[in-house]
Order: structure tokens, then sequence, then C-alpha cells
């Protein structure tokens, strides 16, 4: 009787238990294929690895768990990891309070919501593309942070309107082109705000984020110390050099975007720009596309296009480092065009077929986002055939 | 054939007079309008005439109630929810069958759902505006 009493409130307290607690996956098995085997298309700045000449898996496959924990009405714990060519990454671990209905705090671990899909990013299946325009998301590369974050949504009449708050702090580690290596970024001191309104069937979006950003490798780290120790440099010298050091400097971000849908139909467009104050270069980006749902069929077209703005304005004076200055300018210095066209057919309940043609063309200007195996290289076009098949559970 | 007979009975789908709105006897309201009823099951409020509701899917009249009353197709809206859910934001209603909205009067919660059934013991039928 007492064993029985026992495993009976043992059962319905792992039953209380189990109420509270729900998994959900996510994943992607994508096949990428592009026929240039001197270039590495990847759609991670955590790989150098993707598609070269060959077809490859690595490129858009991914899967992703996410445990959700509702320890009493107000108070909920989120964690969700990930993997894929990148390797694993936790992209979700917080404890969100709800004040109010319309008023919650996160703690922990977010995702950054620089562009509107941001938070979505690795979840294909909500969105009709095979990945989102990597001209816009593909220039922003810390992709989490960690920090807190206040979030205040509430409806009024016809109009939805959602605000968020975050600071923080984010960091890693970057697969860069051959003539740069891999690199550390970080973000102290980031300070956002989002503010979305949806209005019938327009949805609009604009963020702002500042911090300190400090880009460093041992060539970077070396490259600078060395010449601060130089004594044939003036003050002034040191002063203009110490203003290019990409440690420990300003950057921010501003992106709009939005979301029109009639019937059918749909309409979408993002535009980020992101300023450095240091030698790395400024990019902007931005993208339009349309897609229209036959039912289960959604077919799309997008444009988008990255362009970069150089930093190197006040030549330091001295032939070699003015030399390697406009080198670090350029290398950072994003521009290509690209156009995609995709399909997508959502073949069961929770699974999505999708196929895509890309076709990107770098500009002599600057440089793509793929990695060229040698430097230096004439700017070329890249055609991309994916397909994919997402799903979710 | 089986593929044509599949067609034809995706194609019947129940209008939204088929559909019956209800709430439970703890709601002290007997009308709701299809803005707010969009609002409360895509949880974009919890709140009608200062009201806070708890909203339940009904698994048997599903699709046909999003298409009539949120005017969302099964898929558009399961991309809705994945995004909700994988952000942390939102959770979908718990979905039910008849039967066990039968059996949820259990607390003093004002709870809406819908059905197809003309009643529902414990719950009323309130009147939909525009």
């Amino acid at each position: 009787m007492y064993k029985k009493t026992v495993v009976t409130l043992l059962l319905s307290t792992f039953s209380m238990a189990f109420d509270n607690l729900s998994l959900h996956g996510f994943g992607t098995l994508g096949l990428t294929y592009q026929d240039d085997e001197n270039i590495i298309y990847r759609n991670n700045w955590r790989s150098d690895s993707g598609s070269s000449g060959d077809i490859s898996l690595q490129n858009d496959s991914k899967f992703g768990l996410q445990l959700d924990w509702q320890i009493e009405p107000s108070l909920s714990f989120t964690i969700q990891g990930s993997v894929d060519n990148g390797g694993a990454n936790l992209e979700w671990a917080n404890i969100k309070y709800n004040i109010t209905d319309e008023f919650d705090v996160k703690i922990g671990q977010m995702r950054f919501p620089t562009a509107m899909y941001s938070d979505i990013l690795k979840v294909s299946y909500s969105y009709d593309w095979i990945r989102l325009p990597e001209d816009v998301y593909g220039i922003l590369p810390l992709t989490s942070y960690l920090g807190g974050e206040f979030n205040y949504q509430s409806v009024y009449k016809d109009f939805e309107y959602r605000f968020k708050l975050y600071a923080g702090e984010s960091k890693d580690t970057m697969k860069g082109s051959v003539d740069v290596g891999d690199y550390d970024i970080e973000l102290k001191h980031i300070f956002g705000l989002n503010l979305s309104f949806l209005f019938d069937n327009l949805e609009i979006y604009t963020g702002y984020t500042q911090a300190d950003i400090s880009i460093t490798n041992d060539l970077i780290n070396s490259y600078f110390d060395t010449l601060y120790k130089r004594d044939d440099l003036s003050l002034s010298q040191k002063n203009i050099l110490h203003e290019y050091d990409p440690r420990g400097k300003d950057t921010k971000y501003i992106s709009v975007g939005f979301k029109y849908t009639y019937d059918n139909a749909y309409l979408v467009g993002e535009y980020i720009d992101i300023d450095m104050k240091n030698i790395i270069s400024d990019n902007y980006a931005w993208y339009v596309g349309m897609g229209y749902h036959f039912g289960e069929i959604t077919p799309l077209i997008t444009y988008s296009r990255v362009t970069g703005r150089s930093n190197y304005q006040t030549k330091i004076g001295d032939t070699q480092i003015d030399r390697d200055l406009a080198q670090m300018a350029q290398i950072t210095l994003k521009s290509q065009t690209h156009i995609t066209l995709g399909l997508r057919y959502d073949i069961r309940e929770n699974i999505a077929l999708k196929a895509q043609y890309d076709h990107i063309k770098e500009s002599s200007k600057g440089r793509g986002l793929s990695i060229h195996k040698e430097i230096p290289y004439e700017a070329t076009s890249i055609d991309l055939f994916g397909l994919s098949m997402d799903f979710i559970f | 054939m089986r593929y044509l007979i599949s067609i034809i009975l995706m194609s019947i789908v129940l209008s939204a007079n088929d559909i019956n709105i209800i709430a439970s006897k703890e709601c002290g309201f007997n009308t709701i309008n299809h803005k707010s009823i969009k609002d409360l099951f895509m949880k974009k409020t919890k709140y009608y005439k200062n009201t806070h509701i708890e909203v339940l899917d009904n698994k048997e009249c599903y699709n046909s109630f999003i298409q009539n009353f949120l005017k969302k197709t099964p898929t558009r809206m399961r991309v809705y929810w994945t995004r909700m859910i994988f952000t942390g934001s939102k959770k979908p209603p718990k979905k039910i069958s008849n039967d066990r909205l039968k059996k949820e009067r259990v607390s003093n919660m004002c709870r809406v759902s819908y059905t197809t059934l003309a009643d529902i013991q414990g719950w009323k039928v309130i009147d939909v505006t525009p």
C-alpha cells in the first residue's frame, strides 16, 4: 500500500513536471552545388567548408532541439541548441519572466535581433527561401548574445506593435579568407532596440544596435602592437593608427524591414547598414523579394545587394603602412549582387521541400561573401543550386 | 481514383456558419467580433472586454476554423507558430476534441473555443459580429 502510494505520488509528480515541459525540434537536410572549384560557397561564418565544385551536404543541413519548461505561469525557461557545419551552437538559454501579459523580461542567451528574421535564422521551415538572403544576413557574423532583454507587445484596434530593448555581450571565432585566417569577434556593451508594427497586412521592422567591437587575431594584434612600439612614427601618426585599430571601437547597426501581404502574394524587403569606426569597411545591404502561395506551392524571387564603404581616409604618411591599411580596408569591403529564384512545396504537415537557384555576381570594387582559395582573384559569377527538406516537430 | 477522392475530400471545407464560437459560462459576454477572435487565437492578446481569456483549439474542425476566422491556410498557420515557438515567444493554444471540451471546464477562468456541435454542456454559443 505504502509502495503503491509512493509510486502514484512519483508518477503524478513526474506527470506534472512533464506537463510543464515541451520538446520541439527543427532541421534541414540540404544539398548545395556550385561548379567553381576555386571558390568555397559557405552559409556560415563559423565554417570554411561548403560547396566547392561539388555537391555539399554541409552547407544548408542543420538540426536543432528546443526544450521549454514552464516553471510557473509567469516564469519559463527555454534552451535551444543546434548543429550545423559551424559545429554545435547554443542558440537560446534564457529565463523569461512575464511581468504582465504584455511585458516580459528575458535573461540569458538570446538570438541577436539585428534584422527582421535574425531570431529565426536557422529554422528554415519558417521562411520560404532555403537560406535567408546572405547579402543581409551574411554580413552579420554574431548571431546570439548573453545579456537581458525587455519586451513589450500590445494590440490597439488594428494596430499591433512590439518593442524590444536589449543589452549584453557576444563573442565568437570566425573563419576568414585565406589571407586573413581565423579571427575572433567580440562585442561588449551591446545596447539595442527594436520596434515592430503590424497594421493589417503590413509588417514593419526597425532595429538599432550599438556596441564596442574588437576584431582580433595574431596577425592583427602583432601588426598594430609592433607599429605602436616603433620610434620612427610620430605621436600624430600613432593617433591615426589608433583610430584604424579594430580593437575596442564603436560599431552601429541600423536596419529596417517590411513585409506586405496581399491575398496570397507577399512583398518583403530589408535594409541594413553596419557602421564601423576602424579600418574595417562599413557595409550596407538590402534585398527585395516577392512570393505567391499557390496552395502548398510557393514560388519566389529575390534581388539583393551588398556594398561597402572604405573607412581608410587619412593616410599615415608611411608608404608601407598606408599600403597595408588600404589592403585591410579593401579585404573587408563587401560588394556583390544576387538573384534568387526559389520554390517551396509543403509536401506534408511539418515538412517543406525547397528548390533554389542563386546567381551571385561579385564586384571588382570589393570582395564577395564566398571564400576564394587563391588570392588575388578576379571577381567572378557564382551559380548555386540547392535542394532541401525542412522539418519541424 | 484514390487521389481524386482525396482531392474532393480536401476541397470540402466547412463554412463559418457551420462553426459555433463557444465560451465557458464564466465569460461575461455573449458576442465577439472577428478581429478579436483572430487576435485571441493567434495569441496577440489574452483579453477581450477586460476579461482574461484562455483559448482552446478544436482539433475536429481546426482547419476550417483558421481558414474562415483567421483567414490563414494550415501551412501559413504552422509557419506562424513555428516562429513563435522557436523564438520562445508564444505557444499555440491547446488543441482538444469535442469530448475533451465537455470536460475542460474545471477552472473558473473564461475560456473561448469553437465547435461544429450545436451545443456543448457547460459552454454557451456566442454571436460573432463583423
